[in-house]
């Protein structure tokens, strides 16, 4: 059960449209690093987690997770709430605006769709809690890549807050990981996998 | 590192030491000044948004967001009591301001959508 909270957990006030910064900020909403793919890899591998505090690591960052889509969606939503099919030509995202107009849709920056492929739930714990690292990594660098192209204050606040948030994933992943590595035998971390060979029991 | 495995990462874990004020911490995306690794194109602290924000939203946003962190902190040392302490404190103080402050009223219970901006038209509470 989720319950919502109407609120952002940073604020974003962004006064100029900018449908070029646009393009650039919806990738972390459907791209390959985005936001929505964090959330749904992190909600889809906590079912099977061999640790329960893993388990509810993963829950816990997956819902931070779609409150970080929200930021973006209202990013994306506000350099775009006055756009002119002009601004949008000029821009280069008239071939956004032809098939979305000024809707929010999850799509990468390069215009691929958002899908499923971009993250895995592999089922063994080792894998996906690894999976998570780099996963925080690639959106720290996606958000670095964003900050080197984007001057305006009102754009770079709110994207640094969401950097500065995937470096701390990363580090509760590693103790994630260290969680689990604790309950495996230290000699052979791949004698099986701690989420499906259950008749290892505990020791595993 | 002589005692560590090959082909297995390895990641310290945190201990719980000094941590930012409600204010800084929001700023800076995170309550722990250790976990704090800024970007050298983004040397800047961050105050644009927030010095434009209104106070009893700010307020409310800044103790939710204390609690978002010290809760994933939690979730990997369940035993940390000191921890834990912070947690109540974070979550009194949250609920204090939500009978208080009308904005932290508001932002739980909402269905009056048209009294005031959406959160994504930046109305942020």
């Amino acid at each position: 059960m989720w319950a919502y909270e109407q609120r952002l957990q940073y604020p974003v006030k962004i006064t100029k449209t900018c449908p070029k910064t646009a393009q650039y900020i919806i990738s972390q909403y459907g791209g390959p690093d985005g936001e929505l793919a964090a959330s749904l890899r992190y909600l889809s591998q906590r079912y099977t987690m061999p640790d329960k505090q893993v388990g509810g690591l993963l829950t816990d960052i997956g819902t931070e997770e779609l409150a970080h889509m929200e930021i973006i969606c209202a990013m994306v939503y506000q350099l775009t709430r006055n756009l002119k099919p002009e601004e949008a030509k000029a821009a280069g995202f008239d071939a956004y605006y032809i098939d979305h107009t000024a809707g929010i849709w999850p799509t990468a920056a390069a215009g691929v769709p958002f899908n499923a492929c971009e993250f895995q739930s592999k089922g063994d714990a080792i894998t996906d809690l690894v999976e998570n690292m780099a996963a925080e990594q690639k959106a720290r660098t996606t958000y670095d890549n964003i900050l080197r192209v984007v001057a305006d204050p009102e754009v770079r606040d709110p994207i640094k807050f969401l950097r500065a948030r995937e470096i701390v994933h990363f580090q509760r992943f590693g103790e994630a990981l260290e969680r689990t590595k604790a309950k495996m035998n230290e000699k052979n971390y791949y004698f099986c996998n701690p989420e499906f060979d259950k008749q290892f029991g505990k020791q595993i | 590192m002589d005692n560590l495995c090959l082909a297995i990462p390895y990641i310290p874990v945190q201990k719980w030491s000094e941590i930012y004020d409600f204010a800084t911490a929001l700023e800076e995306g995170t309550v722990f000044p250790e976990l704090n690794k800024p970007f050298f194109v983004a040397p800047e602290r961050s105050n644009t948004t927030l010095s434009k924000a209104n106070v009893p939203q700010l307020l409310f946003s800044q103790v939710c967001f204390a609690l978002d962190d010290v809760l994933l902190y939690l979730d990997t040392h369940p035993g940390d009591m000191k921890a834990k302490e912070f947690y109540e404190t974070c979550l009194k103080k949250k609920k204090d301001l939500m009978s208080e402050n009308e904005c932290g009223c508001a932002c739980i219970s909402h269905y009056e959508w048209e009294q005031k901006p959406l959160v994504w038209e930046g109305g942020h509470c």
